[in-house]
C-alpha cells in the first residue's frame, strides 16, 4: 500500500517535472523571441510552440496537482458527515473521476490517432499535434491511478 | 423544449454534485459530458471531451496564467514581496487597513500587465495574504480583498473582455477602453474606502501600526526601487509595443528572476519551488476553465442561453427592469460557464435589445463588464473565491465575510452607472470624437 | 398523413467561428432560414457563432464525430489535412472574393479530392485577397521591407518572401498589438480592417493583389446526419448550397468595399499599387507555388495539374 502511494507519487512527480521544464522553456523562448523581434528576426513559430508546450505544462501537471489535492472543491457539507459516511462519499466521487478520466484518456488517444492518420499539422511550422494529445492522454490515465491512491488513502484513514 | 428541461435538470444535478466535495472542474466536465451524450449521442460526447481538453490546454492566451503566477512566486520566495510590504507598511502602516489598500494598488497595477483575473487572484493569494498575516490582518479582510481585487481588470485596459465585446458589437475598442477607466478606478476607490471604513469600525481586522519617521521610510526605499524599476520597464515595454500583454508574463518573470539571482535572493531550489507552486495553481485554474468549457458546449446545444435572451428581448416592461434582467442573465450564465463564452453566446441577442431600448453602447458594455466582475465572486461558481480558498486554505465562510463589502462596492458602482450614464461615456466623448 | 406533418422538425446544429456580427455568420443565418423556408419547417438549423460550439481549428473533426452537425471553417487551420486543396490558399494573385470563391468550387468539382470524404461537402468559399494593412503606408515593395506583420500559416511565407517579418498572435490581440507597435501591420482581406476594427490603428491598406492569396472555407455536414435526411430535403440543401456559395463570394467583395469606404471616411489611405510593383510581388512569391507542386509530388497527388487548372481558371474568372 505504502509502496503503491510512493510509486504513484514518483510517477506524478516525474510528469510534473516535465511540465516544469516546459514552463521554463515557454518563458525563455518568448523572451528570446521578443528580443530578436526588436532586431527584426523573431523566431517564426513561437506562437505555435508556446501553445503546444502549454498543453504539456497543464496536462502533465494534472496528476501531481490531484495528488496534492490542489484542485478546487467545496467540502463544507462533507466535513460535517460522520467519518464512515464521509469515506463513502469520497470513494464515490473518486470513482466518478476515475470513470471520467478513463473516457477522457481513451478518447484523447483516439483523437491523437485521428490527427496522426490525417497528417494534420500546425499552420506555420507544420509540426504534428498528435504527440501532445498522446501526452495529455497519458496524464489522464495516470490521473486514474492517483484517484486509486486517494481510495487507498481513504481506506487507510489518511485522506483529509 | 425538452432540451431545456434536460439542461436545467443537469445544472441542478451539478449543484448537488458540488456538495459531495468532488473537484469542481471535474464535476462540470462530467455533467457536460453526460448532458451532451443525452442530447447528441455518445460518440460526439466522447469526442467533445478530448477536443475540449486538448483545446483549452493548448490555448496560447492561457499560458499567461502559469507565467504570472510564477513571477509572483519568485517575488515571494526571493523575499521581494516581503520587502515591498515592509516598505508599504512604513509608509502607510499607520493608516487602518493600510496594507490592504496597498494590495488594491498593487493588484490593480499587476492586473494592468497581467490581464487574467483568476491569475491575479492566485498570485495575490499566495503572495499578499501571508504578508498581511504577518502584520496581524484578519483573514476575512486579506482573503476578501484578494478575491475581489482580481475582478477590477475586467474594466481596466487592456481588458480581453472589452476587446471581445468591441468586436462582437462592432464598437471602437479604444473608446471601450476609455469608457472602462472611470468605473474601474471608481470600483478600486470604493474598495479603499471600504477598507478604511471597515478598519475604523473594527480596528482588529487591519491593525494600524506606528507612524514611521521619514528616515526609516527612505531607508526602506532602495530595497524596493529595483522592483519598481522592473515594473516601470514592463509598463514602458508594453506602451511602446516591445511586447504584448501575453508576452509580458515571460518578460516580467525573466526580469524578476535575473534580479533575484543577481542579488543572491533566490537559488535553484527557490526557483524550483516557485515553478511547482505555479504549476499547481495554473493547473487548478485551467482545469476549472476546461470543465466549464465542456459544460458550456452542452448548455449551448440545449439553447438555454438563446431562449433566455430571446425571452427578455420580448418583454413589454420598463426598460430599466429589462436591463436588470439582462444583467441577471449574464450573471447566471457567466457563473456556470466561462464568462467570455457566455458573453459571445448572449451578447448578439441582448446588445440589439439594449440599443433598441435607447441605451448607449458604451454604457451597456460597462454594465456587462460589472456584471461579469460580480459573477466572479458570487456562487455557485465563484472562480476567484475558489482560487483564493484553495491557495490560502481559508474556509469559504471566512472569505465571504470579507468579499461581501467589496461585492457591495461593485453593486454600488453598477447602481451609480444606472443613475450617471456619463461614467461610461464622458471620457470617450471627451477624448475621441 | 397528419401524423407526419406534425412530426418534430429535424434539428441541425451549425458551428461558426466568426462572431455573430460578421457577415459570414449572417449569411449562415440566412442560409438556415432559407432551408427552413424551403423545407416548410421540416428542418431547423441553429447557428452557433463565435466558436461557442467548437473551436475554429477543431470544427472539421468536430463535424466528422458529430459534436456539430454541420459547420464552416478554414482549411488553413488544419494544415496537412486538405493537402491538394491547399492550392487555393497559394498567392495566385487574386483580385476578388467572387472569383476566389468560384475557383475553389470549380476546383472541388474537377478534382473531388479524397481529403473531404469523411463529410458531406455543402459548398466552399474563399475570402477576398489578403493584402497589406499597415501603420507606415506601403506605396512600393521597398516600403514593406522589414515591417513586422501579423499573419499565420501560409501568409507567413508570403510576408517573408515579400521581405516583411512575419509575427503570429491571436486575432483578438492584434488590435492592441498594432496600436502599440508590437507589429507594424497585418496581412488580411480588406474587410478585416473593419470587422476587427484595425482601421482605427493602421494608416493605410495597400492593394497588393500581385501577391494576393486567399483562404479556402468549407461548409460541410456530418456524413451520418446527411444520410439520415430524406432525398427531397437533400435536394433542397443542394440547391441552396449553390446559391449561397455565390452569395458568400460576392459578400466578401461587398464588405471589402464597405471597409474601404469606412477607411476613407475615418481619414485612412487606400493605396492602389502600380502594375509594376504588383508584378514584382508576384515574382517574389512564385517559389511558393513551385514548393506546393513539389510537396504534392512527394505525396503522389496531382499538384501540378491542380495548380495549372487554378491559374488558368482564375485568369478566365478575373479578366
Ligand atoms: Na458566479
Ligand atoms: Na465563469
Amino acid at each position: 500500500m505504502e509502496g503503491y502511494l510512493k510509486g504513484i507519487k514518483g510517477i506524478s512527480r516525474f510528469m510534473n517535472a516535465i511540465a516544469a521544464v516546459g514552463l521554463t522553456f515557454i518563458m525563455l523562448l518568448t523572451t528570446l523571441d521578443v528580443i530578436l523581434r526588436l532586431f527584426k528576426h523573431p523566431i517564426v513559430g513561437t506562437y505555435e510552440l508556446v501553445a503546444f508546450t502549454g498543453g504539456v505544462v497543464i496536462g502533465f501537471a494534472i496528476p501531481m496537482t490531484s495528488f496534492m489535492r490542489a484542485h478546487v472543491y467545496v467540502d463544507f457539507l462533507v466535513q460535517r458527515f460522520p467519518e464512515g459516511r464521509r469515506d463513502v462519499v469520497n470513494t464515490f466521487t473518486r470513482l466518478i473521476v476515475i470513470a471520467f478520466f478513463i473516457i477522457a484518456g481513451v478518447n484523447l488517444f483516439k483523437h491523437g490517432w485521428y490527427l496522426y492518420s490525417t497528417h494534420e499539422v500546425s499552420p506555420t511550422l507544420q509540426l504534428p499535434f498528435y504527440p501532445v494529445v498522446f501526452g495529455i492522454a497519458i496524464a489522464c490515465f495516470l490521473e486514474c491511478f492517483v484517484m486509486v491512491a486517494d481510495i487507498v488513502k481513504i481506506a487507510g484513514g489518511k485522506y483529509e | 423544449m425538452n432540451d431545456v428541461i434536460i439542461g436545467i435538470v443537469a445544472l441542478f444535478v451539478l449543484l448537488m454534485l458540488f456538495l459531495t466535495g468532488i473537484e469542481l472542474g471535474f464535476a462540470m466536465a462530467v455533467i457536460g459530458f453526460m448532458g451532451f451524450w443525452m442530447l447528441k449521442g455518445i460518440g460526439p460526447a466522447f469526442n467533445l471531451i478530448a477536443v475540449d481538453l486538448f483545446d483549452v490546454f493548448t490555448t496560447y492566451g492561457f499560458t499567461v496564467i502559469p507565467l504570472f503566477v510564477l513571477m509572483g512566486q519568485i517575488a515571494y520566495n526571493a523575499g521581494i514581496a516581503r520587502r515591498l510590504y515592509d516598505a508599504s507598511y512604513k509608509f502607510i502602516g499607520h493608516i487602518p487597513g493600510g496594507l490592504a489598500m496597498a494590495t488594491v494598488a498593487g493588484a490593480t497595477s499587476f492586473k494592468a500587465i497581467c490581464g487574467s483575473s483568476p491569475a491575479t487572484a492566485a498570485t495575490f493569494s499566495s503572495v499578499a495574504v501571508p504578508e498581511m498575516d504577518r502584520y496581524g490582518y484578519a483573514k476575512e479582510l486579506s482573503t476578501g480583498i484578494v478575491a475581489s481585487v482580481g475582478t477590477l481588470g475586467i474594466l481596466l485596459p487592456p481588458s480581453v473582455t472589452l476587446i471581445i465585446f468591441g468586436i462582437i458589437t462592432e464598437q471602437s475598442i479604444a473608446r471601450l477602453f476609455m469608457a472602462g477607466i472611470i468605473p474601474g478606478l471608481l470600483a478600486a476607490f470604493f474598495f479603499i474606502v471600504v477598507i478604511y471604513g471597515w478598519c475604523k469600525v473594527n480596528p482588529s481586522i487591519g491593525p494600524k501600526g506606528e507612524r514611521s519617521n521619514w528616515s526609516t521610510r527612505l531607508k526602506s526605499l532602495p530595497e524596493v526601487m529595483l522592483v519598481v524599476a522592473v515594473f516601470i520597464l514592463l509598463v514602458i515595454g508594453l506602451m511602446n509595443g516591445f511586447f504584448t500583454p501575453t508576452e509580458a508574463g515571460s518578460i516580467g518573470t525573466v526580469a524578476v528572476l535575473i534580479l533575484s539571482v543577481a542579488k543572491k535572493d533566490i537559488d535553484f531550489g527557490g526557483y524550483i519551488k516557485s515553478l511547482l507552486e505555479s504549476l499547481r495553481t495554473a493547473c487548478m485554474v485551467l482545469t476549472l476553465i476546461a470543465g466549464s468549457t465542456i459544460l458550456g458546449h452542452f448548455l449551448a446545444v440545449t439553447k438555454i442561453p438563446i431562449y433566455a435572451a430571446d425571452w427578455v428581448a420580448g418583454l413589454p416592461i420598463n426598460r430599466y427592469v429589462v436591463m436588470i434582467l439582462i444583467s441577471f442573465i449574464y450573471q447566471i450564465g457567466g457563473s456556470f460557464i466561462d464568462d467570455l463564452a457566455f458573453m459571445i453566446l448572449a451578447t448578439p441577442i441582448l446588445y440589439p435589445v439594449a440599443l433598441k431600448l435607447g441605451f448607449d453602447p458604451l454604457w451597456f458594455a460597462m454594465l456587462v463588464g460589472l456584471t461579469v466582475m460580480i459573477g466572479c465572486v458570487i456562487p455557485p461558481v465563484a472562480s476567484n473565491v475558489f482560487v483564493v480558498k484553495n491557495i490560502t486554505k481559508t474556509p469559504l465562510g471566512v472569505i465571504y465575510k470579507g468579499v461581501v463589502p467589496f461585492l457591495a462596492s461593485l453593486v454600488a458602482v453598477t447602481i451609480l452607472l444606472f443613475f450617471f450614464p456619463g461614467m461610461a461615456t464622458f471620457l470617450p466623448n471627451l477624448l475621441m470624437k | 398523413t397528419p401524423a407526419f406533418s406534425q412530426a418534430k422538425p429535424i434539428e441541425i446544429t451549425y458551428a461558426q467561428f466568426q462572431p455573430a456580427q460578421h457577415f459570414n455568420n449572417k449569411l449562415s443565418e440566412s442560409y438556415a432560414k432559407e432551408i427552413e423556408k424551403r423545407t416548410n419547417g421540416r428542418v431547423k438549423i441553429t447557428v452557433f457563432s463565435g466558436g461557442t460550439l467548437v473551436a475554429a481549428d477543431k470544427t472539421y473533426s468536430g463535424i466528422v464525430t458529430g459534436i456539430a452537425d454541420m459547420g464552416m471553417s478554414c482549411m488553413a487551420y488544419t494544415r496537412g489535412k486538405f493537402p491538394l486543396s491547399e492550392v487555393i490558399d497559394l498567392p495566385l494573385g487574386y483580385k476578388t472574393g467572387a472569383a476566389a470563391t468560384k475557383l475553389i468550387n470549380l476546383f472541388y468539382e474537377k478534382f473531388k479530392p479524397k481529403e473531404y470524404s469523411e463529410t458531406e461537402v455543402m459548398y466552399f468559399m474563399a475570402h477576398s485577397p489578403g493584402i497589406i494593412h499597415s501603420k507606415k503606408p506601403v506605396y512600393k515593395l521597398d516600403d514593406f521591407k522589414g515591417q513586422k506583420i501579423r499573419c499565420t500559416g501560409l501568409a507567413a511565407k508570403v510576408v517573408g518572401k515579400l521581405g516583411g517579418v512575419p509575427v503570429a498572435m491571436p486575432m483578438g490581440e492584434t488590435y492592441d498589438a498594432i496600436s502599440r507597435g508590437v507589429v507594424d501591420g497585418s496581412m488580411a482581406p480588406q474587410e478585416s480592417v473593419k470587422g476587427w476594427r484595425w482601421g482605427e490603428v493602421v494608416n493605410a491598406s495597400t492593394q497588393s493583389f500581385g501577391a494576393g492569396y486567399t483562404t479556402g472555407f468549407f461548409v460541410v455536414m456530418n456524413k451520418q446526419k446527411w444520410n439520415s435526411l430524406p432525398p427531397d430535403i437533400q435536394k433542397i440543401f443542394r440547391e441552396v448550397n449553390k446559391e449561397w456559395a455565390d452569395k458568400n463570394g460576392i459578400a466578401w467583395d461587398e464588405n471589402d468595399k464597405e471597409a474601404r469606404d469606412w477607411m476613407v471616411k475615418i481619414g485612412k489611405k487606400i493605396i492602389p499599387l502600380s502594375a509594376e510593383e504588383n508584378a514584382k510581388m508576384a515574382a517574389l512569391v512564385k517559389p511558393l507555388l513551385n514548393e506546393y507542386v513539389e510537396n504534392m509530388k512527394k505525396q503522389g497527388l496531382p499538384g501540378k495539374e491542380a495548380l495549372d487548372f487554378c491559374l488558368a481558371e482564375l485568369k478566365k474568372l478575373e479578366k
